[in-house]
């Protein structure tokens, strides 16, 4: 979790270097390849500027997670909402609605 | 309003991107045309190739300021356009922002790719009269950062402080060092009043659809909220009926109107 800060989304492109794909900012989740299997990260996260977060060992809360349901359910509602959120923007982004449209 | 196009000058022509430019437009004689509201758009003609729709992005007196993209025959020739071409004016248009109901409240701009310049006149009166506003926030999307217009007012309005300025891009390149999304994500982070807001949106249909939807997610009121459309609007008058929307001929009852009096016509695909 970004308590406050910039953090970029990158992922390296042979040819390209890094890209950034997306930035995140105060507030923002960053990660949940902690939460699902192989618990393996597809891209990378750059800090900008100075940037401070709370970050949570993966291990331990899947843990307790599956020992507190309640407390799983709480914490997949309120991922599922950025998950939701970022797929909307990803789709947006497809759209290329910036084209040649009347107000693009 | 004038029925046939009064002869404008191009007194001044700048690049704003590879295929956007501004127009400045002084009248060529001694007919005038009655004063633009910020909102409102005119129907510029390109002899010899037709009339287009532009939104006025600036007024000062007689003159006219025009930002135009190329993206046909008509918008190709008043791009083209050096100074000293004359071009034909018909206009004003249509209907215009609500600045009244701007008094007093919090301001959020939403600009998505070449919606800024149908803004710009919002934000110049704003900045004219600063302290009549709460705090203002001009949110700008474009598509790579080669497709931002303005580049030098949004650094001057940056600068200057009087309003927050937040942009976004989709596709950055690699001197970009800003923001990276969708300009959505710029309204979850802007700060207002949500309860005295007033918003106003110009983009594509699709951005200002999420970008309302975004807005009252944070507690606009629907009747807060503006939007300007943009139908094939070619007589002007709302006579020719190629920018009627269900019950609205778009270039007189729009092209500014509140969000929720158009929200379910937008949903409907076969309009």
């Amino acid at each position: 979790m970004l308590r406050r800060g910039t953090v970029a989304i990158e992922t390296h492109v042979p040819g390209r270097g890094p890209v950034r794909l997306e930035t995140l900012h105060d507030g923002d989740v960053l990660g949940w390849s902690w939460l699902v299997p192989p618990y393996r990260t597809s891209f990378d996260a750059r800090a900008l500027r100075t940037t401070r977060v709370v970050s949570v060992d993966g291990a331990c809360l899947r843990a307790r997670c599956e020992t507190d349901p309640a407390l799983g359910y709480a914490l997949l509602r309120l991922l599922a909402a950025v998950w939701v959120s970022r797929l909307e923007d990803a789709r947006l982004r497809l759209l290329d609605m910036y084209g040649k449209g009347p107000h693009g | 309003m004038a029925d046939v196009p009064i002869p404008f000058r191009v007194a001044d022509r700048r690049a704003e991107t590879h295929d956007t430019w501004t127009l400045r437009l002084e009248p060529a004689g001694g007919d005038a045309l009655p004063a633009f509201a910020p909102g409102q758009f005119a129907m510029l003609y390109a002899f010899g190739a037709g009339e287009a729709p532009i939104s006025v992005a600036g007024t000062a007196g007689a003159t006219l300021t025009h930002t135009v993209r190329s993206v046909g025959a008509v918008t190709r020739a008043l791009c083209a356009a050096a100074p000293g071409d004359v071009v034909g004016v018909r206009g004003p248009f249509g209907t215009a922002w609500p600045l009244a109901a701007l008094a007093g409240r919090d301001v959020v701009l939403v600009a998505g790719g070449l919606g800024l310049p149908p803004l710009r006149p919002v934000l110049e009166a704003i900045l004219a009269d600063r302290d009549r506003y709460g705090l203002v926030s001009l949110l700008y999307g474009a598509r790579t950062p080669a497709d931002l217009v303005y580049a030098a007012d949004l650094e001057s309005w940056r600068t200057d402080g009087a309003v927050t300025v937040a942009v976004t891009v989709d596709a950055p390149d690699e001197t970009w060092a800003g923001s990276v999304g969708v300009v959505t994500r710029l309204v979850e982070r802007a700060a207002f009043d949500a309860g005295n807001t007033v918003a106003l949106i110009c983009g594509p249909e699709v951005m200002m659809r999420f970008t309302a939807a975004a807005l009252r997610d944070r507690g606009v009121a629907p009747d807060a909220i503006w939007v300007s459309l943009e139908r094939g609007m070619t007589c002007g008058t709302g006579h020719c009926g190629h920018c009627q929307l269900g019950r609205l001929f778009v270039c007189k009852d729009g092209p500014v109107v509140r969000h929720d009096t158009v929200e379910a016509l937008l949903r409907v695909a076969e309009l």
